[in-house]
């Protein structure tokens, strides 16, 4: 009997242990507020690839288990809204190459994020990760496909366990929160992008 | 021994699946919300947001644990799901006189025995211009997702799931061209 217990706790650990807790990095949109009037003139088209929105990723959380989460999806409308205060307009394009249908719609300029994150946790004993890191960079090119210029920060988050009991994300949302309003300082005040 | 084993597996099933939950922040949907900007509607306000007795308005139960919306009621996350949608395209206006108001009237997350979750919610919605109406329809999503017999996967997948449910149901919205030509 107490064999079998032990094989069940056993086959239980390992089941757990093999899988990622989900949690979701989605910022509060309210967090990312307007500069005011928008900076800059014209229309930016926003592409952010299939492929990319389907991403899941795997990071470590505490106590030797990891979480798991769609970095794209999560941050799509994050940087669709800095784009929308920065710029006059901004729409999602399905292709950044095809010259037609970019000059059609009046976009000027393209943007293409990508995103690498980092977590971790200082506790043996909760999952959720204390300390989160979001990279995210943003290539501008032209409608022809030269490279403008290009935004790259690192936006942090921490949380410890009395904050995020009630929201094992918390760090993941405020490292995005933060990554995306730096990202929103660093597009305004890059000369290259008018 | 067995005392102790079966203590600590109870704490450990009350830990992984029986806890209440917050449901997480809407996450808005660009290409939703770039239709009405791409049809060039005016912009709207988004008014009263109320769940038939039947929905699940307050709490989503999930296995042994809940779900429940920041907000307080769900009515109140789908009227804040829309607005945000507006307010990201700019066509959101608290003094416009057009309004968007709506029923919940199902809201409903099947986390599953295995294999797949299911997620289903319907809501009446009705637009008024001036008072009167120029949309009245109801409308309904269902998505599906991976799930997993444990409870500590199952339940925090669906969490996971269920702004991408509220998402379904204002793309269907936002997909009607009755609905669009309301707001013109």
């Amino acid at each position: 009997m107490v064999t079998l217990t032990r094989w069940a706790w056993l086959a239980c650990a390992l089941v757990l242990g093999a899988c990622a807790h989900p949690i979701t990095i989605a910022p509060n949109l309210a967090s990312l507020a307007a500069p005011g009037a928008p900076v800059k003139p014209g229309t930016v088209g926003l592409y952010v690839s299939a492929e990319d929105k389907a991403r899941q990723v795997t990071t470590p959380g505490g106590g030797g288990d990891k979480v798991s989460y769609f970095p794209y999806r999560d941050l799509e409308s994050g940087i669709y809204k800095v784009l929308g205060n920065i710029y006059e307009r901004v729409v999602l394009v399905p292709s950044p190459t095809d010259v037609e249908a970019l000059a059609k719609s009046g976009v000027s300029v393209v943007a293409r994020p990508q995103i690498i994150t980092q977590s971790s946790s200082g506790s043996a004993l909760t999952w959720p990760p204390t300390t989160f890191q979001v990279q995210l960079s943003c290539t501008f090119t032209d409608i022809s496909g030269t490279t403008i210029a290009e935004t790259l920060i690192t936006g942090n988050g921490n949380a410890e366990f009395s904050e995020f009991k009630s929201d094992f994300s918390l760090a993941g949302k405020r490292a995005a929160e933060d990554a995306l309003n730096k990202t929103q300082s660093a597009i305004i005040a890059e000369k290259k992008l008018k | 021994m067995k005392a102790r084993t079966a203590l600590i597996g109870v704490a450990l099933v009350a830990i992984l699946s029986g806890c209440a939950a917050m449901a997480p922040n809407y996450n808005t949907s660009p290409a939703s919300a770039q239709k009405l900007q791409a049809a060039k509607v005016q912009p709207a306000k988004v008014g009263d947001f109320t769940a038939d007795k039947n929905a699940a308005n307050t709490s989503i139960a999930l296995r042994a644990s809940t779900m429940e919306p920041a907000q307080g009621t769900y009515a109140k996350y789908l009227a804040d799901a829309i607005k945000n949608e507006l307010e990201l395209v700019k066509l959101y206006s608290a003094a416009s006189t057009t309004e968007i108001s709506g029923v919940l009237i199902r809201n409903e997350m099947n986390t599953g025995l295995a294999a797949t979750g299911e997620g289903l919610m319907e809501a009446k919605f009705v637009v008024r211009r001036d008072g009167a109406v120029r949309f009245d329809k109801t409308k309904q999503a269902h998505i599906e997702w991976d799930s997993n017999f444990l409870g500590a996967i199952a339940i925090p997948r669906a969490q996971r799931e269920y702004p991408r449910l509220v998402q379904a149901l204002v793309a269907e919205l936002f997909s009607d061209s009755d609905f669009v030509a309301a707001l013109k």
